[in-house]
């Protein structure tokens, strides 16, 4: 019932979910397929939280159901996808007040033999601890594949910003995981 | 291209490189500098490692199983096959369900080895002592026991010597009273095929029985007339019964087998399942390792064919609670417990060798809400006492989420042992 949608544009597949039970069923079941996967890596990095970014997943997509239920009409899902699943994980973030400084972030200083997961866990814990926009900005890029003109388009801020974002990040990473990588590489 | 190569500092250039966002002139500057600049060559490598660690990180963060099922579950859709993920997923999926499958079919085929082993303790500790019920494991048997006890008696034979446990010998004295009655031959080879079947199935059916009751009953012969009519007066405990042949053998036509004797209207029944298929769908991964898909239940028999009587069991089930029927906080549970009052339905005029047809219906509850349970299947009973049966099952869960009801439903295969005390 999926294969056949696969060929439809996201457009399509909206237009659908307004159609009878089976054809909404397959249309979401496509849309999910399709994005799902991207957007619980955004979830789960801007989140930082296996459960929350569960439950922001879920409720993106919820949304969705709800919006088609209520005939809004939509030229990008993609963007309202992540538009929505943006703004709860900023919510939650809020309710749940997950900070974490440079200063409280424990590092192994003495581990000689960084392997590359344990490299990607120090990544991941970098990564939490920049700034909220520098960090989406990242994830956005990295994780989502998204070039900066479409992280400026679904953030709503000028492509320099991002370009400022992306490379203010990465550079704090590195300063953040040079060392250890040094020590790697040695 | 969103840089101006006049305004962009080098090691900015090196992240923007990296990521795929640079043009031509801002590439060939880089590369000029970086012949010549170590600390860049450096910065190069790790912005490199850093992406490409990102990206390993990227592929490592799949969407949880549970994650899918509860949004389908939510949106009152069946559950995609592999959504959320690649191919990789899609393999290990597949060993998943071929192992899962197997650890489903476990546990039930232990339960129904177990119900297997309780019934043979049962026929174990229900090996007959007394000489005189040595033969009478069967109700077709009980007649030649009875036959023999005549006999035994004196009524009849008494100086004929007996062996408890020889059916043939018990077969002979039988005939020898037929020809001193003068029975016509073509009786004899009546019972005298009877006998031959018997022997050959080691036991009498109920059809046997039932002809062998009908042809007593028609029969000249005292002899035979006695041994039923006794068996008669044992089925309906009259506990004075002459083997006097004028008894008139009418009465037998009411006999009907297996025998009652001694046992109570109730039934505890024990009910494993194997389940086929459920919706929404659930994903492999949903069988946990609880002790699920058992049911047992205690019945009362209202009539020969009409049991009511109350039942529970836990089936493996994916389902969700929400706090305060709202979305935002759900909890995953792998089974469910539920519980209900039933109505069976035998179906004895179409048994057919010792197989009876049956239906029951269940109606109770879960933590979830409302449950209905759908059973159809063939039951044989081997004996009075035990009752081996499978058929097939439905059962429907009703949950409540934002005021909306929904269900989960389930189809499986079902095997079950009862007990008759």
């Amino acid at each position: 019932m999926t294969h056949k949608n696969s060929h439809k544009s996201d457009e399509q597949l909206y237009a659908m979910l307004f159609g009878s039970k089976a054809e909404k069923e397959s249309a979401f079941t496509e849309l999910y397929q399709r994005h799902s996967q991207r957007l619980y890596q955004y979830c789960r990095r801007i989140c930082g939280h296996d459960e929350m970014a569960s439950d922001v997943l879920q409720d993106t997509f919820m949304r969705l159901l709800k919006a088609a239920d209520s005939r809004v009409e939509m030229s990008n899902i993609a963007g309202f996808l992540l538009r929505v699943a943006r703004n709860l994980c900023f919510d939650a973030r809020k309710k749940q007040n997950h900070t974490i400084s440079f200063d409280s972030m424990e590092i192994p200083t003495h581990d000689t033999s960084l392997e590359s997961k344990e490299l990607r866990h120090l990544l991941v814990a970098a990564l939490d601890a920049l700034p909220d926009d520098h960090k989406e900005a990242i994830v956005l890029q990295a994780y989502n594949g998204m070039s900066y003109q479409e992280i400026s388009e679904a953030t709503d801020v000028p492509v320099s910003t991002v370009r400022n974002w992306i490379v203010r990040g990465k550079k704090k990473l590195r300063e953040i995981l040079s060392p250890y990588i040094q020590e790697m590489e040695q | 291209m969103t840089a101006e190569p006049n305004y962009t500092p080098l090691s900015e250039l090196v992240y923007l490189f990296v990521d795929g966002e640079t043009n031509a002139a801002q590439e060939e500057m880089l590369f000029n500098t970086l012949a010549g600049n170590p600390e860049l060559q450096q910065e190069l490598q790790e912005a490199i490692l850093i992406r490409s660690t990102l990206e390993k990180d990227c592929s490592a963060l799949a969407v949880p199983p549970e994650t899918t099922a509860a949004l389908f579950q939510k949106a009152g859709f069946a559950l995609p096959g592999a959504a959320g993920s690649g191919a990789s997923t899609a393999v290990a999926t597949f060993a998943g369900k071929v192992y899962m499958g197997l650890k489903s079919l476990a546990l039930p085929a232990l339960f129904a080895l177990g119900g297997a082993a309780l019934s043979a303790v049962y026929f174990w500790g229900n090996v007959p002592t007394t000489p005189n019920a040595s033969v009478s494991a069967t109700t077709g048997k009980t007649i030649i026991s009875t036959a023999r006890d005549e006999v035994k008696s004196g009524a009849l034979l008494s100086q004929a010597p007996i062996s408890v446990n020889s059916q043939n010998e018990s077969s002979v004295l039988i005939n020898k009273t037929l020809r001193e009655h003068s029975v016509p031959t073509n009786t004899d080879n009546k019972i005298n095929n009877l006998h031959g079947e018997r022997n050959a199935a080691a036991s009498f059916t109920a059809q046997e029985y039932h002809n062998a009751v009908e042809f007593s009953g028609n029969s000249t012969c005292p002899q035979i007339q006695i041994a039923h009519l006794q068996y008669a007066a044992n089925e309906r405990e009259i506990p004075q019964f002459s083997s006097s042949p004028q008894f008139h053998p009418t009465l037998t036509q009411e006999v009907t087998a297996p025998s009652t004797e001694n046992t109570l209207p109730i039934t505890v029944s024990m009910r494993g399942l194997m389940e086929l298929s459920s919706f929404p769908s659930v994903a492999s991964t949903a069988i946990s390792n609880e002790f699920n898909n058992i049911a047992l239940s205690i019945g009362y028999d209202v009539s020969k064919d009409i049991r009511l009587g109350v039942e529970g069991g836990r089936q493996a089930m994916r389902y969700f609670t929400f706090e305060n029927g709202k979305n935002e906080k759900s909890t995953l549970h792998t089974s469910i417990d539920w519980a209900g009052a039933f109505y069976r339905q035998r179906f004895s005029d179409l048994t057919y060798y010792e197989i009876t047809p049956y239906t029951q219906v269940t109606l109770g509850g879960s933590m979830s809400g409302p449950s209905g349970r759908l059973l159809a299947g063939l039951c044989w009973q081997p004996d009075r006492r035990i009752a081996l049966s499978a058929g097939i099952e439905g059962s429907a869960f009703l949950y409540q989420n934002s005021a909306e009801w929904y269900s989960l439903r389930s189809l499986g295969a079902v095997y079950q042992v009862e007990i008759k005390f």
